[in-house]
């Protein structure tokens, strides 16, 4: 079991990814609505892992993962977004990410995704 | 540009689309709006830049989006989080358009959601293209791409 992060503007794609998080075991220890709440509540709770949105408002998902990998090189965090073009990918893969989810998503590739980045 | 580009920009949300709603749906027939877009009960508005300029509108009636979540995620949304899945929805055909476009050379950025709750009057702009989805067993929504000419 894990110790999760979920930031996603979204209250509704939060409560997605929290239950199939759940459903497989994990624990949700902190929601975040934005970039800027993700990198706080990443410093403060220090979760196993962390599921990042990308288009958030105040500070974006590739933004707060340059954030938290500046305070922990070793977070681990998986972009979950629905904008999945090459270049967001790399942007995302150079700012720390280990891999990117593109919405809609079934659930087990969010397990996937975790489990690989959690190993 | 960005009237030229219109047609392309309106199939890649159509295609967007049919990856996001789970459901076969039919397109109707376009309609020119001028001067202001009603959005009768709920909607999603967001913001597009970069190479384009502009707005995608997806909106609707309150209980085809409640069955379009049924369809997604076998769920009964309600109030805030059903305000909350439409902004996700437009977030998911926007940003799914966003990558399609991306693939044929257009940059194009999506804004974080803006989600419309009531009856409301957008206005704004010259001219919108919308087209109504009829999507199978669940009902009518509007899609509605404005693009802005640029200076």
């Amino acid at each position: 079991m894990a110790r999760i992060l979920v930031a996603d503007d979204a209250a509704f794609m939060r409560m997605m990814i929290k239950d199939i998080l759940v459903k497989h075991g994990h624990e949700v220890v902190g929601e975040a609505s934005d970039g800027e709440q993700a990198a706080t509540l990443y410093q403060e709770l220090h979760p196993d892992l962390v599921t990042m949105d990308i288009t958030m408002p105040n500070v974006d998902g590739i933004e707060a993962v340059r954030r938290i990998r500046a305070m922990d090189p070793q977070a681990r965090i998986i972009m979950c977004s629905a904008m999945g073009q090459q270049a967001m990918v790399l942007d995302a893969i150079r700012a720390g990410a280990k891999d990117f989810v593109v919405k809609p998503f079934q659930a087990d590739r969010v397990i996937n995704a975790v489990e690989k980045a959690l190993q | 540009m960005p009237q030229a580009v219109l047609p392309e920009v309106l199939n890649t949300s159509f295609e967007a689309a049919k990856v996001v709603f789970p459901v076969p749906f039919v397109r109707e027939k376009l309609e020119i709006v001028n001067q202001y877009i009603h959005s009768e009960e709920l909607g999603v508005l967001i913001g597009l830049t970069h190479d384009l300029q502009g707005r995608l509108i997806i909106e609707g009636r309150a209980p085809v989006f409640q069955a379009l979540g049924v369809a997604m995620y076998g769920m009964e949304l309600a109030e805030a989080m059903l305000e909350s899945f439409v902004g996700e929805i437009g977030n998911m055909v926007a940003g799914n358009m966003s990558t399609r476009l991306a693939e044929n050379g257009i940059h194009v950025e999506i804004s974080p959601p803006t989600v419309i709750v009531g009856s409301t009057k957008l206005t704004g702009f010259v001219t919108a293209a919308k087209v109504p989805l009829h999507l199978e067993n669940i009902g009518v929504i509007y899609v509605i791409l404005i693009l802005d000419e640029s200076e």
